[in-house]
């Protein structure tokens, strides 16, 4: 994700010009930028002296082995060798609040990432204005080349990447369709944008007519357009800023991430099901994949530890969880790309998302962290065993929020575990009491 | 008229949005704790709903100037029965406000401009959520469009004065639905209306 790579190079900045020298380092806001900024400071040999977040059901969780605290915990009696680092779409009020406890940015307050650089700016400027002006007239050019490719054309887009999303964008898409108030977009071919060829294979299960896989900055632009032309475009996700407000709902009397797509989005029923995506059984793919891989049937453990929006746990859990399984004569692989690097001691494999049923359902087993591949294996009746974060969304605990006892997954095999343990070595004895031999 | 043309008109008023919003904040001198909370619809009822968490959202932003703009008339002459922490209305047109959100649609240029509904800008659809597990409208409003840590609920507020057109609004908001049962969380809190507090708007 290039915004990683941007934070990175913005927290190597303050290190190369010792703004972090001795200082009490601050993080603000437990989150996925969180996990990057602690992971890619202490490869620097800098250590954080703590976290804070304003969320009050957040306070005390325990973030990569660092307790949360409210800001006026750790910063209410002034501390000059404080350095905080955000990097928040609430940059602004938070700088305020440290601002009001008398905190100076540049000084104290470090923004070591712009999040709002697409959908929030606040800024009045001409020059603001033009940029926002040009990415819709440069959305309106893509808008334009779809249609002059497939013609007339219902027209949808995810604006945002997660293939998590995509999925389960697409199973409640067509059910929305079949209503008798959506005539009009039935009578048309359905096109949907999304970002990227990962985004564009989830959704090719789908059955859609049309999927164009767009780039980061084309989506963006396509979605300016949109903000301007929704009866052009549909745009599809809870999470679309600044229009909606679902993130400042999000758990709340138990609303969660499928809840927020298929009531407030797609404005569906109890009663309306979703849609199943097309399992494709390639058995002499799979063949060939189990034995160059040395797979055995039945006796495989896919781990998949990689996510892109939850923070990650820490990385010695796979290792140990690994070397457990081993013990147990398991065979243990990890599902990652060519790009991401195999948990130690493990066979690393990679498939075709339309192969990810079958590949697990042979395989036997899957261990992963709570991320989109949990969607692509939705209806695989392997045994799954899911690990969620102890982080909060807003009003859930992340398990409740994006958990998978919901009509789109199997669920008869399906495990969920929060990590609320204490230690790495706790995680894993509960993961392994489900694969010890008897 | 062809898609291009389209863009530009779009874009042009977004760009008197733009304009507005610089002209409003330098004549009211907006600071960082200034809000304009933006009631563009004329549903009585979201707007009812909208007055009676206004104060909750002003303690939780620490909000020191509020000002209200509102296309419903009977808004402007209810407003104060439901709140004091509003320094007025900002009088603008349809016209006006519309350019304001299509501003906001273009780029969420400020955090300090709420927009009190479900339907603008166009594209939002979280009253679809009303209903759903429960979640009432008060809580939408509160935590969803206020944006408040945690739903504290109010305590209705009922009016039996002689304006017509402020009867008229509590009559649409409190009267139109199952849902906001007879006598439930009444309190007799009665506001008298009061001619004398007609508040003024300004331009």
């Amino acid at each position: 994700m290039n915004s990683w790579k941007t934070l990175k190079q913005n927290l190597d900045t303050l290190v190369h010009n010792k703004l972090l020298d001795k200082k009490y380092i601050i993080l603000f806001g437990a989150n996925k930028t969180a996990e990057v900024m602690v992971n890619h400071l202490a490869r620097k040999g800098v250590a954080i002296g703590g976290i804070i977040d304003n969320n009050k059901r957040m306070h005390g969780k325990d973030f990569l082995n660092t307790v949360i605290s409210f800001p006026e915990e750790l910063l209410g009696a002034f501390r000059d060798d404080a350095a905080v680092l955000i990097a928040s779409m609430y940059y602004h009020e938070m700088k305020l609040q440290l601002e009001s406890m008398g905190y100076t940015e540049g000084k104290h307050i470090f923004q070591v990432m712009d999040m709002n650089h697409h959908d929030v700016n606040f800024d009045l400027s001409e020059e603001a204005f033009k940029k926002a002006e040009e990415k819709v007239r440069k959305g309106y050019e893509i808008y334009q080349k779809i249609i002059d490719r497939y013609g007339e054309v219902s027209f949808f887009m995810c604006p945002k990447k997660p293939n998590g999303d995509v999925y389960i964008l697409c199973s409640y898409l067509k059910t929305y369709l079949n209503k008798p108030d959506k005539l009009d977009l039935q009578q048309k071919p359905i096109l949907l944008t999304v970002i990227g060829k990962s985004a564009a294979s989830t959704a090719s299960m789908f059955d859609i007519d049309y999927v164009e896989a767009l780039s980061l900055e084309d989506s963006d632009n396509l979605a300016a357009f949109a903000k301007l032309f929704p009866e052009k475009v549909i745009t599809l996700h809870p999470y679309f800023p600044h229009f909606h407000f679902y993130s400042y709902v999000d758990g709340y009397k138990g609303l969660n991430f499928i809840d927020e797509f298929k009531y407030g989005l797609f404005g569906l029923d109890e009663n309306d099901k979703p849609y199943k995506p097309n399992i494709v059984n390639r058995a002499e793919e799979l063949h060939k994949l189990f034995q160059e891989n040395r797979l055995e049937p039945g006796n495989t453990v896919i781990l998949a530890p990689y996510v892109n929006s939850l923070a990650q746990i820490d990385w010695r859990f796979w290792e140990v969880l690994a070397e457990e399984l081993q013990k147990e004569k398991y065979v243990v692989c990890t599902n990652c790309t060519r790009e991401e690097t195999p948990i130690k001691g493990t066979i690393p494999l990679y498939f075709e998302f339309r192969d990810a049923i079958a590949v697990t359902e042979k395989a036997g087993y899957v261990v992963s962290y709570r991320s989109g591949f949990c969607e692509i294996i939705a209806n695989s009746s392997c045994k799954k065993v899911v690990v969620y974060p102890d982080v909060m969304k807003r009003f859930s605990h992340v398990m409740q929020f994006f958990g998978m006892d919901e009509e789109i997954y199997r669920t008869e095999n399906l495990i969920e575990v929060g990590n609320t343990f204490g230690a790495v070595d706790e995680l894993v004895e509960y993961v392994m009491n489900h694969f010890r031999r008897r | 008229m062809d898609l291009m043309t389209e863009v530009q008109n779009r874009l042009s008023e977004a760009y008197e949005g733009r304009r507005l919003w610089i002209a409003l904040t330098e004549k009211l001198k907006f600071g960082n704790r200034d809000y304009v909370i933006v009631m563009p619809s004329l549903d009585a009822k979201l707007n009812y709903v909208s007055l009676l968490y206004l104060d909750q959202f002003a303690a939780n932003k620490k909000a020191e100037k509020i000002y209200l703009v509102t296309l419903d008339e009977k808004v402007k002459k209810a407003y104060p029965l439901f709140t004091n922490r509003l320094e007025g209305c900002i009088d603008l047109s349809e016209d006006e406000l519309n350019s304001l959100i299509k501003f906001y649609s273009l780029y969420m240029f400020t955090d300090k401009l709420v927009i009190m509904s479900f339907a603008r800008p166009q594209g939002r659809t979280g009253e679809n959520l009303i209903g759903k597990k429960g979640i009432t409208l008060e809580e939408l409003v509160s935590l969803g469009l206020y944006q408040n840590e945690e739903f504290v609920k109010e305590e209705r507020k009922f009016y039996s004065g002689t304006d017509p057109d402020v009867a008229a609004f509590f009559q649409s908001a409190l009267g139109v639905s199952e849902s906001w049962s007879q006598g439930e969380g009444r309190t007799m809190q009665d506001h008298r209306y009061d001619g004398a507090d007609i508040p003024r708007c300004m331009k």
